[in-house]
């Protein structure tokens, strides 16, 4: 053992570039001679290239932690604040709050009389903001101007290996789907050209399949469904209210909404010849496909 | 912080807050990875690994910046994912190249496959070795410090262990080479 260790110091030193010149060429011709020497010599070589992966891969890592603390740490200060401004504003309105009832009773009993002037008093307290909120919505939903529009025939399907022995995640996106409504029909025949996806259903099909990730607990859990997902082109092509209209698994709808947030504009619809804005129903179908791997 | 910046800070010692800096790429290579049957974990491991060849690159004299660091870091993990999607034996298609991209990395990334092989056995180690080895290579620390703080009895002692550590790093390094096809171990 000696000699070997002797040996590996050698190298240590060669490696190290602390070998006197004489030293270093009678090394370098022994290597070139000495198969199993130069394996020793590249072996020590990587080895020592490892340790100092070893070295940075603590720094990376460190880097790491530091990264996610600040990339999360205003999320929490957001968080704070607004608790913070939640807490502050609550706190009174909640005090309103338990005042009409007392206040009531006080009324009623020194005047009896007086109690019937007290009903308009409440409704007076509360129409300031009921009539201004609802105007409000109407004003929104009169914008809008909705022409419903469902899409069909577009039948795809795909899938993505993942664990061992099960080819998981065919996302499809599946018609005709069944939508009875009769205005809806009316609407969808009138509209000329449909709104579109850009390149068309193929392209929307392709869009959905490179983006779709069947959620991991669904997955485990083996959970199916369709998601009937709703949103609204505008007329400038935008994509907006982005509803389910009928989910089935609360991270499959998530991811659902998830990548229809992330289209890109559509090709808004006419009818008779005027740009509308058109609600359009995407239903997606996640399946889980089990396969034998090759 | 410009790319220089960060490639000084990484040279002289300061790499904490060049690689917290640089992990604002990790988005773009999760993004590849987990349209190309990734998962967000090997995004991370990946981005990671290249990391760390950044950071050993960046520390020789002869490295040379020939496009932005983002570019860099992002085409090591699109050819090490590659490699990695062919060696699950899954069909692929190419990995989108950005167009400033090195091409040279070939060599160094084999090179720096079978490094990192080496930092697993030697990871693989017991504690007490590792402490050593790193004490010794990282932390460059005197053998006669070492056998102070380890308890052993002198110098002479130390050098046995680390000898007998690096012995068995090198045993295990070769199972893991064999393993992975390295041909050019495997002869002999």
């Amino acid at each position: 053992m000696r000699n070997e260790l002797e040996l590996m110091d050698l190298i240590e030193r060669y490696l190290d570039g602390g070998l006197d010149h004489t030293e270093a060429s009678v090394m370098s011709q022994r290597i070139a001679v000495d198969d199993g020497l130069r394996r020793q010599v590249e072996e020590q070589r990587a080895l020592r290239a490892g340790m100092e992966r070893v070295g940075s891969r603590m720094a990376v890592v460190k880097a790491y932690r530091s990264y996610r603390f600040w990339k999360w740490a205003p999320w929490m200060g957001g968080v704070l604040l607004l608790t913070v401004i939640a807490l502050v504003t609550l706190w009174p309105s909640e005090k309103e709050h338990d005042y009409p009832q007392p206040s009531v009773e006080v009324a009623e009993v020194p005047t009896p009389v007086e109690a019937p002037t007290e009903e308009p008093d409440v409704e007076i307290d509360r129409t300031p903001s009921d009539p201004g909120s609802t105007s409000v919505h109407r004003m929104v939903t009169k914008e809008i101007k909705v022409v419903e529009d469902v899409i069909q025939d577009t039948v795809l399907s795909g899938q993505r290996v993942e664990v061992k022995q099960r080819v998981v995640s065919a996302e499809s996106v599946q018609l005709p789907m069944v939508w009875d409504d009769a205005e809806v029909v009316h609407n969808t025949a009138a509209l000329e050209p449909r709104p579109a996806f850009p390149g068309g259903d193929d392209a929307l099909g392709a869009f959905l399949m490179k983006n779709l990730q069947y959620p991991a607990e669904a997955e485990r859990k083996a959970v199916q469904g369709r998601v009937v997902v709703s949103y609204i082109v505008m007329k400038d092509g935008t994509i907006q209210d982005i509803r389910v209209e009928k989910g089935f698994d609360a991270a499959c709808d998530q991811e659902a909404m998830r990548v229809v947030r992330k289209m890109p504009n559509w090709a808004p619809g006419k009818l008779n010849g005027e740009l509308v804005n058109v609600r359009v129903q995407l239903p997606i179908v996640f399946t889980l496909r089990i396969q034998r791997m090759e | 912080m410009t790319d220089e910046e960060i490639l000084l800070m990484l040279r002289e010692g300061r790499e904490h807050t060049a690689l917290t800096k640089l992990y604002t790429h990790l988005p773009k290579v999760e993004r590849m990875v987990r349209n190309n049957s990734g998962t967000r974990a090997d995004a991370k491991d990946l981005f990671q690994d290249a990391l760390i060849i950044l950071h050993r690159k960046a520390r020789s004299s002869e490295f040379q910046l020939t496009c932005g660091l983002g570019t860099y870091l992002y085409a090591v993990c699109r050819n090490n994912w590659q490699a990695e999607l062919r060696r699950r034996g899954r069909f692929t298609q190419e990995l989108e190249a950005a167009p400033d991209e090195p091409t040279d990395l070939d060599e160094l990334l084999a090179t720096e496959g079978r490094n990192g092989l080496a930092e697993r056995a030697l990871s693989s180690l017991g504690a007490t070795c590792l402490d050593l080895l790193k004490r010794f290579y990282l932390l460059k620390e005197p053998l006669v410090a070492i056998a102070k703080s380890l308890g052993l009895a002198g110098e002479g002692a130390a050098k046995t262990r680390k000898y007998k550590c690096l012995e068995e790093a090198r045993k295990r390094f070769r199972a893991l080479a064999a393993n992975a096809g390295d041909i050019n171990l495997q002869a002999q």
